[in-house]
Formats: structure tokens, sequence, C-alpha cells
């Protein structure tokens, strides 16, 4: 009997009873699914936003970053920090906004301030596609987890299908509090697990962390500051840009913060967050260990970094909670992720192209599409050749096009009109696949040079997404110019007359606003 | 420093800073906390 398998089946039996658990007693309406009735204090939404942020990537991600191209991994560190920072102004902003109009989605929102159904469209289209990428990561690293703990009884493809079918039952049965219950206990594991073996393995095999650094400069000098050929510090830079600007652009980060009781709690949680991050730190350090004890893994494996290293260190037993802090990490954000695409999908382009169709019909029509995402994410997996954080960056450089529309809207009014917004939304993405799809390779496939060859190296490096962030922000700017006063942008206050947005039940939550 | 290449090091230690400068960006935001106080729990 597999020990380590059987643990991680535990794991998987408890989320799914807590799951079940949580929803018993409440009646599951779209918001009570989607946004927990908008009644969580700060400790959950902490849980919720930490639970989707420590991702697969992170937990296999990481380790395998480092593996692969060392100190350029330190990114991770940096992004999400600066990503907390810049959500202490952005989040009360967007909350302000959307609670009092019963606002579900991001796509609402841009519905909401750009008084314009079609760019509700293109923005879930563009949400929804980014996600599938993020989406088929998490499957990617629920089929490592699995196959590399059942020693290859069960092979990585046969994983992956279990994985999306998995995914797809827990998050029908639940909903929103399934994801922060089991976000609880996922955080108490992943967290002692990571600690443990971040300090462990490298005192372990090296007496000190400091002594293994030693040997890593001694074996591959430059290799754990920020000397890569390809992951420069201009690739660290503009990576790291690029993901902190789109961080809450994710439509399960932005809708996480809906479900927040108060805007109070942001900032609260703005404090917190950027320590949480520090477990990262310990990953990597795994990833370290790796390098040295575990050489040999070709340029698409360095995702097994860290379980390979753990299996050769590590009884089977304890593999095995390694194993279900991982798979905890991938149902979490993967839960929220099929959420929300679910979610974007039925109520922003089916209801936003038949903007007749009632309540059930969204409501069904929702949780119907649950397990079509999921297939779309396996289909992804599949298409392969991918690393893990090949698959988050492309998926951030997508998302990441809805920031300059989003960010003007909140800070000037008015100033980007709704063909401005479209226009600099449909270029930044067109230019994000133009490169995505021109050929590049996965070792490649997130800086310039990709593309456009010959280019002075601190171009070259650049990250492809904000070549497209940056084109985007120059049409946006121009279209608006050119078509200002033809299209006013919604930003009066709560009237009560919100048909497509009333809802019964919660009574509204006006608030008096200082002038 | 302690062991680790400096790059990380200097990564880390920001983060440790900017959790400290938010903390002290919140108790200086007393402007946004008192529109807030008829929601707090």
């Amino acid at each position: 009997v597999n020990v380590a398998l059987l643990i991680i089946v535990a794991f998987l039996a408890l989320a799914v009873g807590l799951a079940l658990l949580a929803r018993r007693g409440r009646d599951m309406d779209l918001e009570q699914w989607t946004a927990g009735g908008r009644g969580f204090g700060a400790i959950f939404v902490f849980l919720l936003m930490a639970g989707e942020i420590y991702s697969t990537f992170t937990f296999l991600g990481g380790a395998g970053l480092v593996y692969g191209s060392g100190g350029a991994a330190y990114y991770i560190l940096g992004y999400g920090t600066l990503a907390y920072i810049l959500s202490y102004w952005l989040l009360p902003a967007v909350w302000r906004y959307c609670t009092p109009r019963k606002l579900l989605s991001q796509a609402d929102f841009f519905v909401a301030k750009y008084d314009s159904r079609s760019l509700g469209v293109i923005v879930s289209v563009v949400a929804v596609a980014a996600m599938i990428p993020y989406l088929a990561l998490q499957l990617k690293g629920l089929g490592i987890i699995v196959s590399s703990t059942s020693s290859g009884t069960i092979s990585a493809t046969a994983a992956v299908w279990i994985g999306a079918l998995v995914l797809s039952l827990y998050v029908v049965a639940s909903g929103i509090h399934g994801s922060a219950w089991t976000a609880a206990i996922k955080d108490v594991l992943t967290l002692s697990v990571v600690v443990f073996i971040g300090l462990y393995l490298p005192i372990h095999y090296f007496g000190s962390i400091g002594a293994m650094f030693h040997q890593v400069q001694e074996a591959k000098p430059g290799f754990a500051a920020l000397k890569g050929d390809q992951l420069s510090p201009v690739w660290f830079s503009s990576t790291v840009l690029l993901t902190a600007l789109g961080f809450y652009m994710w439509p399960h980060t932005f809708g996480s913060a809906l479900t927040a009781r108060n805007e109070d709690v942001f900032r609260r949680n703005a404090i917190f967050m950027p320590l949480y991050q520090l477990l990262i730190a310990f990953v990597l350090l795994v990833g370290f260990v790796a390098v040295l004890r575990l050489p040999g893994l070709g340029e698409s494996e360095t995702d097994l970094a860290l379980l390979g290293i753990s299996q050769r260190a590590f009884p089977d037993w304890f593999v095995g909670l390694i194993g279900s802090a991982g798979m905890l990490c991938a149902l979490v954000p993967g839960s929220m992720l099929l959420i929300a695409s679910a979610t974007i999908v039925a109520r922003n382009v089916y209801r936003g192209l038949n903007p007749h169709a009632s309540d059930a019909t969204v409501t069904t029509l929702t949780k119907l599409l649950v397990p079509v995402v999921a297939l779309g994410a396996v289909a992804f997996v599949f298409a392969g050749g991918q690393t893990i954080v090949t698959l988050l960056l492309l998926g951030y450089a997508l998302v990441t096009q809805l920031f300059p529309a989003l960010l003007w809207s909140l800070v000037r009014p008015g100033f980007v009109t709704r063909p401005g917004a479209i226009a600099g939304i449909v270029v930044g993405v067109g230019v994000v696949a133009a490169m995505t799809f021109s050929g590049a390779t996965p070792g490649s496939s997130t800086t310039l040079d990709a593309l456009v060859g010959g280019l002075p190296a601190w171009l070259a490096d650049l990250n492809l997404g904000v070549v497209a962030l940056g084109v985007n922000v120059v049409v946006t700017a121009a279209v608006s110019a050119g078509t200002r006063g033809s299209a006013p942008v919604d930003d009066r206050p709560v009237a009560a007359d919100e048909p497509r947005f009333a809802r019964t039940g919660e009574p509204a939550r006006q608030r008096v606003r200082q002038a | 420093v302690l062991g680790l290449p400096f790059a990380m090091f200097w990564v880390v230690m920001w983060v440790v800073v900017s959790a400290g400068l938010m903390a002290i960006v919140y108790r200086l935001d007393t402007r946004d906390r008192a529109r807030a106080g008829g929601d707090r729990r």
C-alpha cells in the first residue's frame, strides 16, 4: 500500500467533507455562491486571498524556477509585496464602487464604469483566456504530485484527468464557502511543511544555509545572483512590474475583494500579506538544494524538483504530507479559478449577449460550465511543453492588459473613453497573442527577443507582457483623446434604479460619503 | 549576508520593510478609517 498516496486521498476527503458542511443551511443563490454573501471579515478575506495566491505555482513552480534559472526566481518574492502595497489604495476604491451597486465581478465593474455591455464581454473573454493557462498549471501541478507520490503507478495523464474531475465536483458542491474553509487547512499545512523542509533540507545536506549557497556558488558561479543568460535584471524588473500590476486584475482575486465586509479589511491585510510572502523564500531554498542534490532534470521537468528531492530525503508518510499540501495548493486556487471563469462566461458573456436571460438560467448555466472550463484547462495541459512558470506568465501578460482601463476609471473618471478602453485592451491582448504564437520556446517565451532578434540587451530581455502593456497604454490614451465627449462614464452616486444589478434579499448598503 | 546571497537577502529585507511601512501608513491613515467607521465590527 502506498502510504503517501493514502495520506493525500485522506486530505482530499477532508476538504470535500468541509466543503459540503460549509454549504449546509445556506441558500445558494448566485451571490452566495460567488461572493460568499459579502459577509467575510479580515481573517477570511486574508485566507481567501492568501489561498489563491499560494498555489501550485508557489509550491512546485517556485522551486522549479530556481532549479532552471537560479536567482531570477526571487522575482516571486518581489511582485506580491508590491501588489499588496498597491492593494491598500486600489481595493478599497474598487469595493466602494462595487458594493452599493451589487456588482459581482470584474466584468460587471467595467460594464458599469464604461456603461458598455460590449466592453464587459471583451473583458470577460480576456479574463477567461488568461485563467485557462493559470488553471492548467494547477492541474499540471496536481498531476505531478499524484504521479510522483504514487511512484508512477498512476500516470501523469491519468492524474491530470483525476484532478480535473475532483476539482469540478468540489466546486459544484460548495462554491466559495468551501474554498475558505479548505484554505484554512491548506495554509496551516503548507506553512508548517514549507518552513520545515526549507530549513531541514539545507541543514541536513550541507550543515547550514550559508554552506549550501557556498557550494552553489562553487558549482555554478553566479547562479544564485541575477546573472542568467536569459533571465537578466531587465527581465527581473519588467516581470515584477507586469505581475505586480496584474495581480488584482485576475477575476478571482478581484472577486475575493468583493467578499469583504468592509473596506478596512483590505487596509489591515495590506500590512500582513507581505510577511506571508516570506514563505516563498523557504520554497526557493528547497530549489537550491535540488540544484545540488538532484541534478539532471530536463528543461521541461524542473517542476519536479521539490517533490523529487523530498522523496529522496524523507519517509513516505512525510512525502504524503508534502503532497497533500501541494494538492490543497492546487485545489483552493483551482476552485476559485473555476468559479470565476464559469461565473464570467455565464453572467458576462452569455447574459451580455442575451440581456433578458433569467437569473435561474444563468445560475444553472454557471454550474454546467464548470466541467467545460475544466476540460479546456486539461486540453491546455496536454498541449504541453510549458513549465508552470511560463504558463503563469502567459496568463499575467494577458490579464495585466486590463489594468490601464481599470485604474484610469477609478483615478480619473472620464479620462479614458469607452472606445479608448476597448481599443487599448484589444490591441494589448493582440500583441500578447502575436508574440505567444510566433513560435517562442518555453525557455525564452517570456522575453522580447523571442519575437524580435538583434535588439540591445536591455531591450531584448524585457518581459513580453510589459511591451504589450506599453502599447496598450499608448493606444488607450490616443483613442480616448480622439473620442472624448462622445461617451459618458458612469460615476454617479448609486441610484435606486439599477435594474441590472438589483437583487432581493440583502438590503442595499447605502453609504454616506463625505464630499 | 546571513548566509543568503545578497540579491535574495535584499528582496527578503524589502518584503519585511514593506510590511512595516504599510503598518505605519495604516496608523497614519485616520481619515479613511473615520469614513469606514460605520461599517466596522
